[in-house]
């Protein structure tokens, strides 16, 4: 991906003003209390809440790994689309009521609302530890993208390591001085970089009607199998992953603390209306990239090196084919950092709110679980680093087994805001039952079963679970879990 | 008329089945499980069973844009008036 000196500029420019954005909103506010500090004083508005959800939402993984999935795939991978609607879907089920609930009890971490809806210590320490467990491998799987865009970006000149050393340390920096305030911002720069340079793409490969009609049919000719319609298998492996997609990025922790962060109703509800809209314009032109990529690069070659590949040889066509794809290239640093800077700082509140502050830190105020919350962020970032120096698999081994884990948790928000009934013992067996499953499956050397991602069945073990042990016991006359009006939304018909 | 609407005025699309049966069809849509083998017809230069599911795709964006709109409303929501700022 090496674009030279232009490229190495683009992104030097764009890391200075990250740092001075995030200084210029450390002298703007306070940021002594959980509440500033880790959801920017519950007040982001639709602007910057819908870019922050976006930039956020959309990973390095989708610039980089989804043309080459389209490329090893063919047409079939239009289901990029699909699943990323599934997310905003999937809030509609929980994220209005929780958002309220949220604002009324002044929830921090998502493990607030299962401590508050379940009552039960042992549930919420599981799962926080599934959620720790999910993101800190998310957050790994971003720090070793940052050392490889870096590598690749100036051919060599800054390795691997200094790659992933610098770009953490600029996220530290400005994280650790202005909290989700500098986030958000530093996100809405990253989700409008992210905006022109996919647009910039898509004036690039503009493909007509015609053009698009030649390439069908030279990918018809030289793959079939890429252009057909696609086989029962898989179409079942397609409804997998909306679900899969669909649950397991919707309780996203950094997600959850957006949902919570809205100034209002009404923020959250143009924020997404705006959200749903754009998987066409990520991951359609993504996939449209992908595709024009079988048609242009030889059969055979490595799905990682798509875009690379793309970017060097469009930026040699013309001076404006170079600028766009400088642009695209930090588009795809700002996509990695703005993940990976939203999933850093969800996880130190989980860890210093959820885990010290209920255990050893157990009574410290709110300024000394913030203070220690900022100090955590860079003790999580120089372990996940030195992890990341010496990466044992792949990163699209790092992104699977992260939505399988993330997955036994949606009942806990799906199932646990929209269905009074359900019991503790209920949800406590499902999550357990849920991990069981998906172990068991990946012990067996069974990560799909008939074309259904492992992760998606044993989501079907918990549910069924809590369904099951639920419906056993006699209808409550009131719901012990119930507190005033919170969950008391009345069921259609009654 | 049936009530939708907690005790505390929320409004939401969770508790209306038929949304989310139309969000069954629409996913189902969109993914091609329906359609015969075979080699692709072309419509506007793509396979024809990637335009219907890129339609089918647009029709979820749109559906979901109108039920958060019409269907989920609360007392705090200052910006929109959905079934609860009509009843």
């Amino acid at each position: 991906m090496s674009l030279g000196f232009g490229a190495a500029l683009g992104v030097g420019l764009y890391l200075l003003v990250l740092i001075a954005l995030g200084f210029a909103i450390r002298r703007r506010g306070r940021q002594s209390g959980l509440g500033d500090f880790y959801l920017a004083g519950r007040d982001l508005g639709v602007f910057v809440l819908l870019l922050t959800l976006y930039a956020t939402q959309y990973s390095g993984n989708t610039l980089l790994g989804y043309p080459g999935e389209a490329f090893r795939i063919g047409y079939a991978w239009v289901m990029s689309v699909g699943f990323m609607m599934a997310i905003v879907v999937v809030y509609l089920t929980f994220a209005p009521r929780l958002q309220i609930i949220a604002r009324r009890r002044g929830f921090v971490t998502p493990g607030d609302w299962i401590a508050f809806r379940f009552g039960s210590p042992r549930l919420t320490l599981a799962a926080n530890l599934l959620l720790v467990v999910a993101i800190a491998n998310y957050l790994l799987a971003q720090l070793v993208a940052m050392g490889h865009v870096t590598e690749g970006l100036t051919g060599g000149a800054v390795p691997y390591w200094a790659g992933v050393v610098l770009l953490t340390l600029v996220i530290g920096i400005y994280e650790s001085i202005g909290g989700m305030r500098a986030v958000a911002w530093t996100d809405c720069v990253q989700g409008i970089m992210l905006l022109v340079g996919l647009s910039g793409l898509l004036l690039t490969v503009a493909p007509t009607p015609a053009h698009l009609a030649d390439v069908t049919a030279a990918i018809a000719a030289e793959a079939p199998e890429k252009a057909a319609v696609p086989p029962w298998s898989v179409t079942r492996n397609w409804f997998s992953t909306i679900l899969l997609i669909g649950f397991s990025a919707a309780v996203y922790p950094h997600a959850i603390q957006r949902i919570y962060a809205a100034r209002n109703v009404a923020t959250l509800k143009r924020a997404l209306s705006i959200m749903v809209f754009l998987p066409l314009v990520t991951t359609g032109v993504m996939f449209l990239v992908g595709v024009l990529a079988i048609a242009e690069l030889p059969a055979g070659g490595d799905p990682d090196q798509v875009m690379p590949l793309l970017l060097n040889a469009w930026s040699g066509r013309s001076l404006l084919l170079y600028c766009l794809s400088v642009i695209v290239i930090t588009a795809v640093v700002a996509a990695i950092m703005s993940t990976a800077d939203s999933v850093l700082l969800s996880l130190s509140s989980i860890l210093a709110k959820d885990v010290l502050g209920e255990t050893v830190l157990r009574g410290a105020s709110e300024a000394q679980l913030t203070r220690i919350g900022k100090r955590l962020s860079w003790l999580v970032v120089v372990v996940l680093v030195l992890l990341a120096l010496a990466p044992q698999t792949t990163l699209w081994g790092l992104t699977e087994i992260r939505m399988e884990i993330l997955a036994q948790a949606a009942p806990l928000f799906v199932l646990g805001v929209t269905w009074r009934r359900l019991t503790t013992p209920a949800a406590v067996t499902g999550l357990a039952a849920g991990c069981a499953a998906y172990a068991g499956l990946l012990l067996a050397g069974r990560p799909e079963v008939w074309n259904v991602h492992a992760g998606v069945l044993a989501l079907g073990v918990n549910v069924a679970c809590c369904v099951a042990l639920t419906r056993l016991r006699p209808r409550p006359a009131a719901c012990a879990t119930l507190r005033g009006s919170d969950l008391a939304a009345r069921e259609p018909g009654t | 008329m049936r009530r939708n609407s907690g005790d505390d005025g929320l409004v939401e699309p969770r508790s209306r089945p038929w949304i989310w049966l139309v969000y069954v069809l629409l996913f189902g849509a969109s993914v091609p499980w329906y359609l015969p083998a075979g080699p692709p017809i072309l419509w506007l230069g793509l396979p024809h069973w990637v335009v219907i599911s890129l339609a089918a795709s647009l029709g979820v964006a749109v559906f979901t844009a109108w039920v958060i709109a019409r269907y989920w409303s609360a007392p705090d929501d200052d910006g929109a008036s959905g079934e609860a700022g009509e009843r």
